[in-house]
């Protein structure tokens, strides 16, 4: 193998997972955040490693949406969640609604596909099964939410799980 | 085969003396070191390799975001470093198990990266960076583990990508046009790693992940012919499977004729072995999956038994004693199963039982007696070992 290329080969994977570094911290550092709340706890993630499984309660009942767009995911649509909150880091109300509506109408948009990416949430081994019974108690409360960076195409990415406004792996 | 003790009772029998002995001795541990020392060396990478993935599994938090990042790469450029080292002078042995670690390394951040920026994406869009960024340095390994543990890691890649694609196309295409691409384009990949694993190039360079290469791509070859054979114990109401038959007759059909190209060194009846594999696969696959009718286990049975034949005489076409003993086992304890499956009353159970036991002793008593007769014959015919 000559040199130049066994130099590639080898700083190849390097280069790449930099490139994943750079490319995670840009989305959340450049991007709105959006908050949602975390509800109905999988109990059968303890069986498969250390990260908790829920899902987003979407608020899907805010009469600003009414004149949107129908979309159905399941009729092999592009669809998106039409995002908008009434205050700065309040909770998001979402409509269902083509991609094109979202993004000419909706203060954000969220493409529909990447919702089931957002339900895991990565927790610490040593305190993983303190952080379980943690995320249990608020999500049946309706204090647990997951804040979203979104970026201008739709893409979301976890920035933090809040229980009572504090990061989980922090909360006590 | 024990070496030492074989060489004492010849000594002892008189057939050798003891300078043919020490020739002897020293010729076969020079061939053994260096599998020995890959073998322990891959093991160690692996060993490591997963201990890292393990850590970053635990997702410790009390490392700072940045921090654990850096250090990961920090880590990284040292074993990229050290592989480039070791590759540029030739350090054969230590190119292997750090390419081995850097391997594992790769998945760990990767998985690493998916924890801390808390990554939903779907699997296969990790695995797939993994193998693709990996396949350059990993062309540097020569041992047969570590060319196993590679093909199984780029197996697994392909598996999850094409759950995922075909997943997809379901939402385009009906159910019956998705699972006939699925099974042509899995039977086509099959075929394709035969054929990588055999091109020219790949064999001079590294024989022995080639050769490893060529084994397990064959014994997929065979587990799927039994995995469709399995068909055979359900009922088929077939409105699905159409065109991927035709496909995979052609497919099958090619191969057969490469397979002189690709083996030119083996025995013609070996390469006829080969050809039956090829052809049971596809001869189940129109036969066990395509018409429709009721669950006929005991030909579902039978049938494996027949592909455990046709492998097992392959192998031994091709040299190969210990593998020929394994698929001898395995038919027999086919056959005993066979027993349990058909039979249920007592009186039935117990009545196959004994057939079957007569009959796997029959089995075990022809393989004591004819094994030692057929090693010698092929150790006397020098026959390679090549693409059992």
């Amino acid at each position: 193998m000559r040199r130049s290329f066994l130099a590639v080969a080898v700083v190849l994977p390097l280069i790449v997972l930099a490139l994943g570094m750079v490319r995670a911290e840009r989305h959340l550092g450049e991007n709105r955040r959006w908050i949602f709340e975390a509800t109905g706890y999988d109990p059968r993630d303890l069986l498969r490693g250390h990260y908790i499984i829920y899902r987003l309660a979407l608020d899907e009942t805010d009469p600003a949406f009414q004149d949107a767009e129908q979309c159905r995911d399941d009729s092999g649509d592009r669809c998106c969640l039409c995002l908008s909150a009434e205050t700065p880091g309040g909770p998001t109300k979402v409509q269902r609604t083509t991609c094109e509506f979202a993004y000419g109408r909706c203060e954000g948009a969220l493409q529909s596909q990447y919702l089931s990416e957002l339900q895991r949430y990565y927790i610490p081994e040593e305190r993983a099964a303190e952080i379980t019974r943690l995320f249990q108690d608020a999500s049946r409360e309706h204090r647990a939410q997951l804040v979203v960076a979104v970026d201008k195409s739709g893409r979301p990415q976890i920035d933090t799980l809040l229980v009572d406004d504090i990061p989980i792996e922090r909360a006590r | 085969m024990n070496i030492d003790k074989k060489l004492t009772q010849w000594r002892a029998a008189g057939h050798i003396d003891e300078t043919t002995a020490a020739r002897i001795a020293a010729f076969e541990q020079s061939g053994q070191r260096p599998i020995l020392l890959y073998a322990l060396g891959g093991l160690g990478a692996l060993t490591l390799g997963i201990g890292i993935i393990s850590v970053v599994a635990s997702n410790w938090q009390a490392i700072p975001r940045t921090t654990k990042l850096g250090m990961d790469l920090a880590l990284g450029l040292a074993l990229a470093l050290a592989l480039f080292r070791s590759a540029t002078r030739v350090q054969l042995w230590l190119t292997d198990v750090l390419a081995g670690i850097y391997y594992a390394f790769v998945l760990g951040s990767i998985a690493l990266i998916g924890q801390v920026y808390q990554l939903g994406s779907p699997q296969y869009q990790g695995l797939v960076t993994w193998s693709l960024t990996t396949i350059p340095f990993m062309l540097l390994v020569r041992g047969r583990l570590l060319g196993a543990v590679w093909l199984a890691g780029l197996a697994v890649t392909q598996a999850f990508c094409f759950a995922a694609l075909f997943d997809w196309l379901d939402d385009f295409w009906s159910q019956a046009t998705t699972l006939n691409l699925a099974i042509s384009l899995t039977f086509a990949s099959l075929l394709g790693y035969i054929v990588i694993a055999r091109a020219r190039s790949f064999v001079r360079a590294r024989p022995h992940v080639s050769e490893v290469w060529t084994r397990m791509s064959w014994t997929a070859v065979v587990a799927s012919a039994l995995a469709i054979s399995f068909a055979f114990y359900d009922e088929i109401d077939n409105d699905k499977l159409s065109w991927a038959v035709a496909v995979c007759g052609v497919l099958a059909a090619g191969m057969v004729a490469l397979l002189p190209r690709l083996y030119p060194e083996v025995a013609p009846r070996a390469r006829t072995g080969m050809a039956l594999l090829l052809a049971s696969v596809w001869l189940l696959l129109a036969t066990a999956t395509t018409f429709d009718r009721a669950a006929l286990p005991v030909l579902g049975a039978i049938v494996q038994v027949a592909v455990l034949g046709i492998a097992a005489w392959t192998v031994l076409a091709l040299g190969s004693v210990r593998s020929f003993n394994t698929l001898t086992a395995l038919i027999a304890l086919r056959v005993l199963v066979m027993y349990f499956e058909v039979f249920g009353s007592m009186l039935d159970t117990g009545l196959g039982m004994i057939s079957g036991g007569l009959l796997t002793l029959l089995l075990a008593w022809l393989w004591k007696r004819k094994s030692p007769e057929l090693a010698e014959r092929l150790s006397i015919e020098g026959t390679p070992d090549h693409a059992s």
